[in-house]
């Protein structure tokens, strides 16, 4: 009995040695956890802040520019044609459709093709034709993808004669 | 029965190994260990990383500040006839205009204009109280009139372009009209004309160097 009693002792001092020896790992653990868990509050800030200087880049391109461009705010539903930071014109349009995902790079389009006709049927079409802009008056074609702003002749006549092919139409940040 | 110190010395070697082996220790310090660095580092990466970016985003949004100004500024529509005064995102002044005709006139000898509002970024260069009218070649040709030498005293017309111009330069200003009913059309040889308030207005408020815009 007392043989087992003497093995039994040793095994236990033992075990307890080599627990004591697993001592830190709890800390490490902890450690790893925050570490972790900052790396990925880090990795979402970093994503963050790059998105937010691919905007600031663009809004620093279109302000020093020497192009006329157009700023859209999908959500108040108003534009603005601007020159820098300069306001020549502002509009109220009303959406129609949806835009293409993924959202265009940085907000940004560019007006490809400028179809031309009686003041009503005048259409600005950008990039590839995710977006178009046309007159109140003209008629939506059917079955056509992508995202319609309707704004006034007026307007229309403004747009057309001032942009030009390649001209950038701007989608505030709020928008996507 | 009698132990050999075979049986001990099992048990101990086996407890020893119990005691790391199920404790995480051995197995996940070793991967552990050098994870922990290499996140630290990473972290370390990430927290530079993210800095550098708040800096340089800081400083962007300090150049956009500074491009972001709030002089007068005059924005002509020439489509549709349309000046505007402006301060940075307000309104001052809203006001019909005529802007230039879009005809093209053509003398005998090949001479040849095309009257159409000068288009682009300009500055007032210069303003004007009870401004002269210097009658130019085209006038003459438009009119089928003999074009005069260049100092004739029957160039010089008074009374015709309001009480005051604002000089836009190469000939262009924005002045006032005896020809009220035709504001709001392109009739113009270029210049922006301008009914007499709204003139009065622009010439108190605008100052040499302000900006404007004509589209």
């Amino acid at each position: 009995m007392r043989y087992w009693l003497g093995k039994l002792a040793t095994v236990l001092l033992v075990l307890c040695i080599g627990a004591g020896h697993g001592n830190a790992q709890p800390q490490t653990d902890d450690e790893a956890r925050d570490l972790r868990a900052q790396e990925q509050r880090l990795s979402e800030r970093v994503k963050e802040l790059r998105s937010e200087q691919k905007q600031l880049l663009v809004r620093k391109m279109l302000c020093s520019s020497d192009s006329k461009y157009l700023e859209i705010d999908l959500r108040s539903g108003e534009g603005t044609l601007k020159y820098r930071t300069r306001i020549l014109r502002t509009f109220r349009f009303s959406a129609k459709g949806k835009l293409p995902k993924p959202a265009p790079e940085g907000g940004l389009l560019t007006l490809t093709a400028k179809e031309d006709g009686a003041p009503a049927k005048r259409r600005l079409s950008f990039g590839n034709a995710e977006l178009v802009i046309e007159s109140n008056a003209a008629r939506r074609r059917q079955g056509r993808p992508g995202l319609s702003l309707s704004i006034s002749k007026r307007n229309l006549a403004a747009l057309y004669y001032t942009l030009e092919a390649g001209s950038f139409l701007y989608m505030t940040a709020k928008n996507r | 029965m009698r132990d050999n110190g075979m049986g001990t010395l099992l048990a101990v070697t086996a407890a020893f190994f119990l005691s790391f082996l199920s404790s995480p220790s051995i197995a996940q310090e070793r991967t552990a260990n050098i994870p922990l660095d290499a996140l630290r580092s990473r972290v370390s990466a990430l927290e530079a990383e993210a800095a550098s970016l708040e800096e340089q985003n800081k400083g962007i949004r300090n150049m956009l500040r500074q491009l972001e100004s709030d002089d007068l500024y005059i924005v002509v529509d020439t489509e549709n006839n349309r000046l505007t005064l402006r301060q940075g995102s307000r309104i001052l002044l809203t006001a019909v205009v005529g802007t230039g005709s879009r005809q093209y006139v053509e003398e005998e000898t090949g001479r040849n204009w095309y009257f159409e509002s000068p288009m682009g970024s300009l500055s007032v260069l210069g303003k004007e109280r009870n401004p002269v009218w210097i009658r130019p070649d085209w006038s003459y040709v438009e009119a089928n009139m003999p074009v005069p030498e260049p100092d004739d005293p029957d160039r010089i017309v008074r009374d015709v372009l309001g009480k005051y111009a604002l000089i836009l330069g190469n000939g262009y200003k924005i002045h006032g009209t005896k020809y009220t009913k035709l504001l709001g059309t392109h009739f113009t040889h270029g210049c922006i004309s301008v009914g007499d308030k709204d003139l009065e207005k622009l010439h108190e408020t605008v100052k040499i160097g302000t900006k404007v815009y004509i589209y």
